[in-house]
Order: structure tokens, then C-alpha cells, then sequence
């Protein structure tokens, strides 16, 4: 990290004038950074792109190919896996649907609530920034591209903390990665080659299970906005920064009814879901469990199962699991 | 398998003595076979004794079915020659209607509000039916509306229309069966006061 | 079963459903129902109204001397093709079973403790040098869990600037827990 031998070199004064303000800024929300966030979220809403990437967490490595198109009514995509578990996922809008050929299941999910790119600046940046230190890093080549590296360090232990690489022309996100507080990653992903722009056939946007799936067994969320604190949740105390994004109901392994509260700092969601606790549906295993940078924590409150998931140390997600609580 | 294989399936069970398959033939053609039929008998009556018997005869003729053509094509033919030789039966003449020997049956013009084929009693419910209908999928959300459209009145196979309105196929077939149910769901009490049928 | 009807009628049922069925509205009153219901719809939606004579016409065939003329069923060259293709895609089908590879899976932690220096340290260290399967603790994975993940991953800004890049760290459906 650059800040401590930064102190070093330039001391508790800042010693030159003119880098006074660079200094000072050291400790706080670099600006321009801020700015390179505005448009790394610009970039996926703007720009049209394919390519390969990789996505590692722990021990286990995962190869995907993505095609992205933004048309006038908004960005579409395709995500195949290329090893490991067959898997896709095709996104029109605010609606996702995951082609998965193992169990011969199509899910698909409506994601209201979901942010488009110019809702996202004003609010959640200010988040940012209060719950985060933003700064412009080295330039780096990631996979052809010279690429800005971003860091967002925590301001506490309720969050990690992250590294962006972006296209120095476009903003694009070319890899990332996601640190716990002993800057040990937790995950990462990187393009191993892209194509920005230029033209890319609406036709590889079809699914490749399109014929095969047409008996598939079709799980539909059924996915709409509710209105969880009338219902009698509330989330008592929450982390610093953690805002309520958006308030779902949705249907989940069967289960109809189940809650969805999503809670986000600027840059990590946290989701909180409730559901009735049934002889059929038992519930999640209750404690903690994780996996690379998610964490999940469940526990029953009265006759529900409380779970929560987010990509924030285990601390984070335990201390909103508590604080869910239910008064009629 | 598709919808030409499962007349002929039916019209197989039937040729093997299995009354009951011809009658979902009867259940699924009636409508169209009277529509046709109208085109030629004026009187609604007489256009349905007409529609019973051209079925009768078509029940008659299935030893001679090989299921060259398709069965509503044959069933078309059967019902022409059944309407021409009635008509030649009460004195009157045929109208020199340009499709009345047509081979292509498929090629009937569906859409015109021709004249109403009921009998005089059951005018009422064929237009309460109707308007059932109509208002049911006013109210049916939107990708059930489209969904059934496309299927029944457009002819879309499911992949077709799971290629326009980009999803599942799986999504298709779900969609057209909720909006059958839900339009199915407002008929049924005006269904049931019909008599049941006799098995 | 109305669902499958419904296909069926559509001529979009694949596979040996489609003779289960024809049987089956011999007998189940309902399913019979829905075959008259879906094809009024049908109809109405065309403009075609009118009367429904069917019974008419069963009453007057229950008269009619049954008709037994079992044709012989002519395999066309074209439909022996059709036929061959088919069993050889199945054959291939059951060949390539999807060999699931080993991961390292979900893991249960002890109960958290109270203060941060006993909390994250040591399982941190153990998920990210894990090697096998076989390290501390019970593998857990559910398809629960994938649910909750897969219902989540949208609302991540992380995942906003990635695209849907997370949804790579969704479980591997179908995968059930392994409980020591």
C-alpha cells in the first residue's frame, strides 16, 4: 500500500507548498478517483464489449466469456462458463434468466430495485467515500490495456477493502480484486482478452440451450417490491454507511413469500432474507459460512429463518443478522 | 410431436375402435368445420345438422384414411361434399363461391364476422362465451396476452415466440397455459350450464 | 398435467409424454375438460363462435357400428432417418456425463467469538491456502445457499462494475451437502 511510505517521504507538514494538497488528499477521497468511478459505472452502461475472463477465489478458477450490447432499450448480456459447471446467464434489463443444464432447470429472476448507472453517482458515491478511502493508484497493463488501478481502502473492520484496473480510454473494468484486512485476496477476476466496442452480432446474445431447454423445469422468482417494515421488519442497527437499497419479495427454492432486503454501502450489498421456517423448507444451516469473499450468516428469529449474504467480513453480516428483528 | 401427428394419432386410435379419440376430433373441429359450412347454408340450423353429419360420414370413411393429407384437410373435403350433396337434396344451388372445391383448407380466411352459425338457442351463450373471452384477456397481464396471441392467432411455434419476446421456450409454454386457465377459469360456470356430456 | 395438455394441443410435446396423455383424457374427466375449454379459447380468439354440438354427435355415434380398420403404419424413409438420428444423440448424450470437478466448497465456521481478534484471522488463512476438500471442517454446500447467492449477486456494485461477472461465484447447482 502506498500510504505509509508516503507519510514517510513527506512528513506531518507535507514539507512543498505545491504538494500540500496531494498530501492531504493522501488521507482522504482522492477526487480524480472518485471521478474514475463515475466512469468505470459509466462504462457498463455505455459501452458494448466481449471477452474472457477469469474469476478465482481460493483455490478454485473459473473461465467465462461475456458478450455485452447496449441498445436503445438498455444493455443485454450473455455469461457462459467455459470450464467447470455449465452454466449461463442471459440479462435483458432487470431481468436475468441462469440456463442450467446439470439439472436441466431454466431460473429466471426480475431484479427490480437494480440501479441503473446515473442513479447510482449521487447518493451511493457520497457513501463511498464516507465509508471508504479512494485513491488513483499506478498504471498497470492488464491484458493489453493500460489501466488506471483504483484503491478503495475501509474506513473500519464491517467492509473490505478492493483494487479496480481501469482501461485508461474507456473506463472499462479489466480486473479487480477484493482484500480482507490482512490484505490477503479473497477474489479476483481479470480479462484475458476483450474487445471494446466495435461490432458485435446481436445473434451471440442467444442462449445456447435456447431448443434443448423447451422442457426444462422453469423457476420463476416471481420477483416485486414490497414492503417488508410494514410487515413488522426492522433491521435495529446496522453498520456504518449500510443503507437500505431496495425491498423485494420473491420466491426461493420453492419457498413462496420469502423477504429481501438489500442493503448496500456504495459498493458492497449486503442481502437480508427472510422466510418462514416450514417442515418442508427447514432453512439454511444456521452459523456462519463462506466462501472466498461471501459471507453467509443465518439464525432463526421466531418461526422465520433469518439469512444474510453479503461480500463483507463475517463481522458485517453477523451484526445485521442480530439486528433483524420482527415486532407485530 | 406436432400438431399434424397428433390428429393423425387421434384418427389412428379411432380406426382401432376407440370412439372416444374421434370425439376430441369432433370437440376440436366443430367451429371451424361449421364456419366453413356457413359459407354455403344460410341457416344457422341447418348449417350444424350439416356440420353432425359431414362428422358421421367422416367416422364412416376412416378405414379409407391413410393419413396422406392432413386430417382437417380430408375432414374439409368430406364436409364440402356433405354440404353439396344437401343442398342438391332441398332443390337449391350451390353458390359458385371460388373456394368451394378448394384443395388448400388452410388457406380459409379466418378474421371476418360472417354470419352467426348458432341455433336460435344458443345465440346467447356463444356471444356471452365470446365476450368472456375478450374481456378475460384484456385483463391478462401483458406476456400472457402476447404469448397466447402469437400461439393462437398468429400460429407461432413455441420457439418462435419465445424468439420474439426473448425468453425460455419453457417461458412460452408456461405463459400460454396460464392464459388458458385464467380465460378457462371465467368459462367454466357459464360451461356447466351446458349438459354434461354423455360418455 | 393441464400444462402438458396444453403443449400437447399446441403440438410441443416432446418424447413418449404424448401417448400417456392421449390415454389419459380418455379417462380423467377434467383433462377432457380442458381439452374442450383450451380449444372453445382457441376458437373465440379466431372469431370462430359457435354452438357446441359435440354431444350431439357422440350420441349419434354411440349408434354407429364401431369402426376397426387399424391401418398399417407406413415408416417413411424420412422418418427412419429422424428415428436413427435420435437414438445416436442419445447414445452420445449418455457418454459425455458432466465429470463435476472437486471445489473447495462452502466451509462451516465455529461459532464467531465476541472480539475481532479472535474472530476472522485463523479462517481466513485456512479458506485462501486450502488446497483439498479434505482440510478442517465440514464441506457445506447447498443449493439453498446458491438461491440466496444467485438472488443476491444483482444488487452488488461490485457487480454493477463488473457486469455479471459474480454470478461465476455462484455454487455449482446440484451439488448437495456433505455432512461429517
Amino acid at each position: 500500500m502506498i500510504l505509509p511510505r508516503a507519510r514517510r517521504l513527506f512528513g506531518p507538514l507535507g514539507v512543498l507548498p505545491f504538494l500540500l494538497p496531494v498530501s492531504a488528499a493522501i488521507a482522504q477521497t482522492d477526487t480524480t478517483a472518485l471521478q474514475w468511478l463515475q466512469r468505470i459505472y459509466a462504462a457498463t452502461q455505455k459501452l458494448s464489449y466481449t471477452g474472457t475472463f477469469v474469476y478465482q477465489q481460493g483455490q478454485q478458477v473459473e473461465t467465462s466469456r461475456i458478450i455485452h450490447i447496449v441498445e436503445a432499450s438498455g444493455p443485454r448480456e450473455r455469461l457462459e462458463t467455459l470450464d467447470g459447471n455449465p452454466r449461463e446467464i442471459i440479462r435483458t434489463g432487470d431481468e436475468v434468466v441462469c440456463y442450467l443444464p446439470a439439472s436441466t432447470t431454466v431460473k429466471i429472476d426480475k431484479q427490480p430495485g437494480r440501479r441503473a448507472f446515473p442513479e447510482i453517482l449521487s447518493e451511493q458515491l457520497k457513501d463511498l467515500s464516507e465509508n471508504y478511502s479512494i485513491r488513483k493508484g499506478e498504471v498497470e497493463r492488464v491484458g493489453g490495456y493500460s489501466c488506471q488501478v483504483i484503491a478503495l481502502e475501509p474506513k473500519d473492520r464491517m467492509r473490505y477493502g478492493h483494487r479496480l484496473w481501469a482501461d485508461l480510454n474507456t473506463g472499462m473494468l479489466l480486473k479487480a480484486k477484493t482484500f480482507d484486512e490482512k490484505n490477503d485476496v479473497l477474489e479476483q477476476f481479470a480479462f484475458t482478452q476483450i474487445q471494446i466496442g466495435g461490432n458485435i452480432g446481436r445473434d451471440q446474445l442467444k442462449s445456447r440451450y435456447f431448443r434443448q431447454s423447451r422442457d426444462w423445469r422453469v423457476e420463476d422468482s416471481g420477483t416485486t417490491r414490497a414492503n417488508l417494515a410494514e410487515a413488522g421488519w426492522t433491521i435495529r442497527s446496522r453498520p456504518a454507511g449500510f443503507r437500505t437499497v431496495t425491498e423485494l419479495v420473491r420466491t426461493m427454492g420453492g419457498t413462496s413469500g420469502v423477504g429481501h432486503i438489500v442493503l448496500s454501502d456504495g459498493l458492497a450489498a449486503i442481502s437480508v432474507f427472510i422466510q418462514p421456517a416450514t417442515s418442508k423448507q427447514p432453512g439454511p444451516q444456521p452459523g456462519l459460512m463462506r466462501q472466498g469473499a461471501i459471507n453467509v450468516y443465518a439464525r432463526p428469529v421466531g418461526s422465520y429463518w433469518v439469512t444474510v449474504v453479503g461480500e463483507a467480513p463475517p463481522e458485517s453480516v453477523k451484526y445485521i443478522a442480530d439486528s433483524v428483528e420482527y415486532r407485530r | 410431436m406436432d400438431e399434424r401427428d397428433l390428429d393423425r394419432q387421434l384418427v389412428e386410435r379411432a380406426q382401432r375402435g376407440d370412439k372416444h379419440a374421434f370425439e376430441l376430433l369432433v370437440s376440436k373441429y366443430q367451429r371451424k368445420l361449421a364456419r366453413l359450412l356457413a359459407r354455403f347454408i344460410r341457416d344457422p340450423s341447418e348449417v350444424e345438422d350439416v356440420a353432425q353429419e359431414a362428422f358421421i360420414k367422416a367416422y364412416r370413411a376412416l378405414p379409407s384414411f391413410r393419413g396422406d393429407s392432413a386430417f382437417y384437410t380430408w375432414l374439409y373435403r368430406i364436409g364440402i361434399n356433405t354440404a353439396k350433396n344437401y343442398l342438391v337434396a332441398m332443390g337449391r344451388r350451390a353458390p359458385t363461391a371460388t373456394g368451394f372445391d378448394s384443395e388448400d383448407a388452410e388457406g380459409f380466411e379466418d378474421g371476418e364476422q360472417l354470419r352467426d352459425v348458432n341455433t336460435p338457442e344458443s345465440v346467447l351463450m356463444s356471444k356471452e362465451i365470446a365476450r368472456t373471452v375478450s374481456d378475460t384477456m384484456e385483463q391478462l397481464p401483458e406476456e400472457l396476452r402476447e404469448a397466447i396471441t402469437l400461439r393462437e392467432i398468429e400460429g407461432l411455434s413455441y420457439e418462435d415466440i419465445a424468439t420474439i419476446m426473448n425468453c425460455p421456450i419453457g417461458t412460452v409454454r408456461s405463459r400460454i397455459f396460464r392464459a388458458r386457465e385464467a380465460i378457462a377459469d371465467r368459462l367454466r360456470p357459464l360451461l356447466e350450464t351446458r349438459k354434461d356430456r354423455r360418455w | 398435467m393441464k400444462e402438458k395438455l396444453s403443449a400437447l394441443i399446441d403440438g410441443e410435446l416432446q418424447g413418449n409424454d404424448c401417448q400417456a396423455h392421449l390415454g389419459r383424457l380418455r379417462t380423467d374427466t377434467e383433462l377432457r375438460r380442458a381439452w374442450d375449454a383450451y380449444h372453445l379459447i382457441g376458437d373465440a380468439l379466431r372469431g370462430h363462435v359457435g354452438a357446441d354440438f359435440t354431444d350431439r354427435v357422440v350420441a349419434r355415434l354411440q349408434e354407429e357400428p364401431t369402426v376397426l380398420a387399424p391401418q398399417r403404419r407406413k415408416m417413411t424413409a424420412a422418418k427412419r432417418v429422424a428415428w436413427y438420428a435420435m437414438s445416436a444423440a442419445a447414445s452420445v448424450a449418455a457418454v459425455t456425463l458432466v465429470v463435476l470437478t472437486a471445489s473447495s466448497g462452502w466451509r462451516a465456521e465455529p461459532q464467531l467469538a465476541a472480539g475481532p481478534e479472535t474472530g476472522v484471522s485463523g479462517p481466513v488463512t485456512t479458506v485462501a491456502a486450502s488446497v483439498s476438500a479434505t482440510d478442517a471442517g465440514p464441506l457445506l454446500v447447498g443449493v439453498e445457499v446458491e438461491n440466496y447467492l444467485l438472488a443476491h449477486q444483482p444488487y452488488s456494485h461490485i457487480s454493477a462494475m463488473q457486469g455479471i461477472v459474480p454470478y461465476a461465484r455462484t455454487v455449482a447447482d446440484g451439488r448437495r451437502a456433505v455432512r461429517k
